[in-house]
């Protein structure tokens, strides 16, 4: 896993710090809504654009739950996960211990809505047991490159005979705003309806980072319960997305927003990346690269009966099997996030992190280690 | 604003049939119990009448009367604010005065009929049912619409119809600017004129199917016309399809 972060490291306790025992085990979050409703997280990781229109049904669905059982937000709507008359692991099954959501039904999974400006896919049900309502602000791109949902997800989220598939089977152009609102000096009416419908949930707007220091003020003025940057729109280095994300929260704190939690979208990170990120300013991390080694498993198997993956040995997909099969891939990934991040806590939050590089240390405002030797840039 | 609901009872008379009457209801009561009491309101026996409620206190509030999914009758006076009636089922509901932005939603089934002017975004993203506006409508009227029918008795703003994969749109009056873009198995029908007409889309003529659709939407929407005083628009790769009799939807349209 590539490693975008490497140039900064987890600044250990000084070596006199005397033992008073590990910290409590808890990287659960708690997100409050506006009313001061509260909703609780078990991991800050979520998976914010899972591409389920490229596996098949049934698989989408299974594959949702088991990453929901292990603490991890999955964006989906019940029709990217089943057709209209069947029932979702995601948004059905009991979640067990996995999560502890104190004011959602005990037996939803962690789900986000992606509330996208024309609603495609969407019915009234997604709003049931949400944890977040996802207010996506951002247009999409597919493949392509157009600003446009391909035929397959069309396909997916609205149910139609397959000889007269919607717009003959071609692209649907994706939409900008809401339809229905009138500008971003009246986006706080919509998050505020929002909060109604999903009564369980707190509302996030998502946003490209392209004009973050117009469009981050404008949003945080809507009051949302969060605000989620997709700073995968751009091609950061490491260093950019670092600078980025701390930036942020600090126009953030400017806007007297202290308390509002920012998700970040990084694209491809380490789990070492997602606690790093973390530390610097981030509330929760998108892990969509983790996950997609998931959909191209079951995407390749699919097309390849003879994968070397084990899926096609996976005849019922509602199983243990898939639960486990999916555990095995992820849980790496979220045991390494979750130990990093029970280390950090041993230190105070302005001593989490460090680097040899001079250049890094000033841009991001950390130390530089105290070392016999020059780290060159 | 957690008394009880007060319902009282009348029974009133209407031709031959008797109707069950329910006064009282307002939303004083906090939106989630008036929810509540409307659900708990048994339904008629009677197929061919539905129960009716009269709510008061809500004029001038926000998201008014959301996700609801019960066969009754609601009358109600405006003005509203935005998003009222959002994501219902089965109800219908008369209401008299202006509504905000984004009234009915993402409406599943049942009918709303407004005897007043609407905001923008009416209608968006329904996938069924009727909207009826006797008035006018704002911008972007029936913007990614999934099914139903939306009737506006008046005029319609600018991008009508934008995005709309499926349903009927029914405008009595003219259109502003771009009507249709990115429409898609939507249908428009409109009486008067449009200022323009979004890139793809075309004037059609009214096949004899649609004018029983349209006819029928007319009735639902309870408005006195004739069908053939309107022009159909679909997009042109729907229109080239049915003339090259390959069905309505192929090939390819982008």
């Amino acid at each position: 896993m590539n490693e975008r972060l490497e140039k900064i490291c987890f600044l250990p306790p000084p070596m006199d710090t005397p033992w008073a025992g590990a910290p409590a085990e808890d990287r659960s979050i708690q997100v409050q809504r506006s009313d001061g409703r509260t909703v609780a997280l078990k991991l800050p990781l979520f998976w914010y654009d899972p591409p389920w229109s490229e596996i098949e049904i049934t698989s989408a669905d299974a594959i949702a739950g088991a990453v929901a059982r292990l603490g991890v937000l999955v964006s989906a709507l019940r029709s990217d996960l089943a057709s209209t008359d069947e029932e979702t692991e995601l948004h059905g099954a009991s979640s067990g211990e996995a999560i502890s959501i104190q004011v959602q039904a005990p037996e939803s999974l962690p789900r986000i809505i992606p509330y996208r400006p024309e609603r495609y896919g969407l019915s009234d049900r997604d709003f049931d047991g949400a944890g977040v309502v996802d207010v996506r602000l951002a247009m999409r791109r597919n493949p392509t490159g157009r600003f446009a949902y391909t035929p397959t997800e069309i396909g997916r989220w609205e149910a139609t005979q397959v000889e007269s598939p919607l717009a003959g089977g071609g692209w649907v152009p994706a939409a900008s705003f809401p339809p229905d609102v009138h500008g971003l000096g009246k986006l706080e009416g919509k998050l505020e309806q929002l909060r109604l419908l999903a009564g369980d949930a707190a509302v996030f707007v998502s946003m490209d980072p392209h004009r973050l220091n117009e469009e981050l003020p404008a949003v945080l003025r809507s009051q949302p319960d969060g605000v989620i940057v997709r700073l995968n729109a751009l091609e950061l280095s490491g260093l950019e997305l670092a600078h980025c994300v701390k930036q942020t929260r600090a126009i953030m704190d400017e806007q007297q927003c202290e308390h509002l939690p920012l998700w970040v979208v990084p694209g491809a990170i380490s789990a070492a990346d997602a606690a790093k990120l973390i530390a610097l300013g981030a509330n929760a991390v998108a892990i969509d690269s983790w996950c997609q080694e998931l959909i191209n498993e079951v995407r390749d198997a699919q097309q390849n009966a003879t994968s070397t993956s084990g899926y096609s040995s996976l005849s019922a997909p509602k199983t243990q099997e898939w639960v486990d099969w999916v555990e095995g891939e992820l849980f790496r990934h979220i045991e390494r996030f979750d130990g990093l991040m029970h280390a950090m806590v041993y230190q105070p939050p302005e001593a989490r992190l460090a680097t040899l590089s001079v250049k890094w240390a000033s841009k991001l405002s950390i130390p530089t280690l105290n070392v016999p030797f020059d780290a060159g840039s | 604003m957690n008394q009880s609901p007060n319902i009282k009872s009348t029974v009133g008379r209407q031709g031959s049939l008797s109707r069950s009457h329910f006064n009282g209801l307002s939303l004083d009561l906090g939106a989630q119990e008036l929810s509540k009491a409307i659900h708990e309101i048994p339904i008629d026996d009677n197929d061919e009448q539905l129960t009716q409620v009269d709510v008061n206190g809500s004029a001038g509030q926000d998201a008014v009367l959301m996700r609801l999914d019960h066969p009754i009758r609601i009358k109600m006076e405006g003005p509203l604010g935005d998003y009222a009636f959002a994501f219902n089922q089965q109800a219908d509901i008369r209401m008299t005065g202006n509504v905000g932005n984004g009234v009915a939603e993402g409406m599943i089934s049942g009918a709303v009929r407004v005897r007043g002017d609407a905001g923008i975004g009416a209608g968006a993203a329904m996938t069924g049912g009727t909207l009826a506006i006797y008035g006018n409508a704002g911008n972007r009227c029936g913007a990614a619409m999934r099914g139903g029918g939306v009737f506006v008795r008046g005029d319609v703003g600018d991008d009508a119809g934008v995005g709309a994969l499926g349903g009927m749109i029914v405008i009595g009056g003219d259109a502003g600017h771009n009507l249709g873009d990115a429409m898609s198995n939507a249908t428009v029908f409109i009486r008067g004129s449009a200022a323009s007409l979004a890139a793809g889309v075309t004037d059609a003529p009214l096949r004899k199917r649609e004018q029983l659709r349209l006819g029928l939407l007319l009735i639902n929407a309870s408005i006195r016309g004739d069908a053939k005083e309107f022009r159909r628009i679909v997009p042109s790769a729907m229109l080239e399809a049915e003339a090259n009799e390959r069905g309505e939807l192929n090939p390819n349209w982008r």
